[in-house]
């Protein structure tokens, strides 16, 4: 029996020009077929780091990889956030709560469904928490196919 | 184990008697059949009668790196040119080049040295040596060539670059043992991590000669790390034959020079004046077995202090610590002096800088380092690639006093030499 995944693996491109690595790296995964389902680009200091949800992360990332990209594959989770007014807040609440502290949030909304990914050195202690608490986390799958 | 167990293990005495009858009689040589030296020594009012003593040498006038340039082609040639069977020339990258010239027996010396050098880090003829040097004009490749060749070892002459074929080769003929520039040794290690290749588990590398650029400490323990294998030093520079000068040996603590052909001095560069042993400064080195080509007291130009020590392997001839700088490799930035090497110290000691770096001086003495970071250490956390370029810039600081700038680079971004590294661009417009 597979055991089921809940660390969603997100792309993390290291990029000094942002727009113009994220065109190079679009139009690979575009020529493989590889879906991007969202992006975000952090940045500090001159320096970015464009993160990508793609449907085949393994293979997007041995891609990348061949084509030199300066790319890392991190874990995070995703949870769903009730879309109505204090839906984020009740997440926010029950991880400071927890103290749980979280590097790097983003939030993405699709079919009507918004879903927060939250990077956390220790994804397993924040799903506990969030199940406990009685939200709901997403595993690789559903995450994909919202 | 030795080569040459008499020589290499001579006792101060005889070593010092050997040396003071081989530089009288290179010193008659010259004043008879050079007349660079003849008018040099001439104009100083000393003659070979005059050195009575090896300590004595201190009376006779030094030879620079200019002075070879303005005695090209051959002012400086001891034999008939139809005695001479090799030239070399140095890199040159500055004006005229250096044109140094073999007797048969002078080539036959320098694999000598060579050979002893291969023994010393435990290499024998069962041994399969890889020379990923350049073959040419450049002393580096053949002199080595040679030395292999007399111990009886198997050479692949596969020269520089082409990764791939460097791969096959080792992976077909079984390499135990390399020559290869520290720069391209690091690019080596990064080519087979990107195809996925453990050296130790696939390749049967045990050691490497790394050479022709000066490097850290820092940067032979990376080298070390990455492919599974022993890094040793080697001190050579074509006016003096080339490799082979001086070698470490297994104990990889300091490099032995050949006192039997080399009479060492050190000399504060500003001053000319000897300093005292251990302390350091300036090399100066005397051929005291070369026919085509005598050099006395040249300036090599090398920072370096003297080991004086007993060595655990036995040799007596003493060693030479690595090389701190070359004094024309040092950089004044805001007035202040700086060798790369104190920069690449900095840079390779802290975990998470890859392996290529660039040291850029712009516009009105701006300094901008360029580093690449290693990939393992990313991990997708934009701070955390600030951090690491703070403390860059924090450790050089405190290194060498001036705050440069500092840009960390994925790896692979700066261009790669499979020859000798151009790690200083001086753009500045002063």
């Amino acid at each position: 029996m597979a055991d089921i995944n809940y660390e969603i693996k997100l792309l993390a491109i290291f990029a000094e020009n942002k727009i113009g690595e994220l065109s190079r790296v679009s139009g690979i995964l575009a020529s493989n077929q590889i879906n991007i389902r969202w992006v975000t680009i952090a940045s500090a200091n001159g320096y970015g780091v464009v993160k990508l949800l793609v449907n085949r992360p393994d293979d997007a990332f041995n891609l990348l990889k061949q084509n030199g990209v300066p790319v890392t594959i991190i874990k995070v989770t995703a949870v769903e956030v009730e879309d109505r007014p204090g839906g984020l807040y009740a997440i926010a609440k029950c991880l400071a709560e927890n103290k749980i502290n979280v590097h790097n949030s983003s939030g993405y909304v699709a079919k009507s469904r918004a879903i927060l990914l939250i990077e956390v050195s220790d994804n397993e202690a924040v799903r506990n928490c969030l199940t406990k608490n009685n939200f709901k986390v997403l595993n690789e799958q559903e995450a994909l196919s919202v | 184990m030795y080569w040459d167990s008499k020589l290499e293990t001579i006792n101060k005495e005889e070593l010092e008697a050997l040396q003071f009858k081989r530089l009288i009689k290179i010193l008659k040589t010259v004043t008879k059949n050079v007349n660079f030296y003849k008018e040099k020594f001439k104009a100083v009012g000393i003659s070979p009668g005059d050195i009575k003593t090896l300590a004595d040498v201190k009376k006779l006038p030094f030879t620079t790196g200019e002075d070879l340039k303005a005695t090209y082609p051959d002012g400086l040639l001891a034999i008939k040119k139809e005695d001479v069977v090799r030239l070399h020339t140095s890199s040159g990258t500055t004006g005229k080049p250096k044109a140094i010239f073999f007797s048969a027996r002078d080539i036959d010396s320098a694999a000598e040295l060579m050979a002893r050098c291969f023994v010393m880090t435990g290499v024998t003829r069962s041994d399969v040596f890889q020379n990923m040097m350049t073959y040419g004009l450049f002393t580096g490749a053949l002199v080595m060539h040679y030395g292999a060749e007399k111990l009886g070892v198997l050479v692949i002459p596969a020269g520089p670059g082409n990764s791939e074929r460097q791969l096959t080769l080792m992976k077909d003929f079984k390499t135990t043992v390399v020559h290869i520039t520290p720069s391209y040794a690091l690019y080596f290690a990064d080519f087979l991590e990107k195809k996925g290749i453990s050296s130790q588990r696939y390749l049967s590398l045990k050691r490497a000669f790394i050479g022709a650029e000066p490097h850290t400490e820092e940067t032979r323990q990376k080298i070390e790390k990455l492919l599974g294998i022993d890094a040793y030093n080697s001190y050579g520079l074509s006016e003096m034959n080339g490799p082979g000068v001086a070698f470490e040996c297994i104990y990889k603590n300091g490099m032995h020079i050949w006192e039997d052909n080399f009479l060492v001095e050190i000399i504060g560069p500003a001053t000319g004046e000897p300093l005292p042993e251990g302390e350091k400064g300036e090399l100066v080195l005397t051929t005291l077995n070369r026919e085509a080509m005598p050099l006395i007291r040249y300036r090599t130009r090398d920072i370096t202090s003297i080991i004086s020590e007993p060595c655990k392997c036995g040799r007596t001839h003493r060693r030479l610590t690595r090389i701190a700088g070359r004094t024309d490799d040092m950089l004044i930035v805001r007035g202040v002096n700086i060798f790369p090497q104190q920069i690449e110290k900095v840079l390779m000691s802290i975990p998470g800088v890859g392996k290529n770096y660039l040291i850029k001086l712009e516009g009105l003495d701006e300094m901008t380092i360029q580093a690449e970071f290693d990939l393992s250490v990313f991990d997708g956390q934009v701070e955390h690639l600030v951090q690491l370029q703070n403390q860059i810039v924090n450790k050089l600081n405190s290194e060498i006093l001036i705050k440069p700038k500092v840009e960390i680079l994925p790896p692979g971004s700066l261009a790669v030499s499979e020859g000798k590294a151009k790690r200083v661009i001086d753009n500045r417009t002063i």
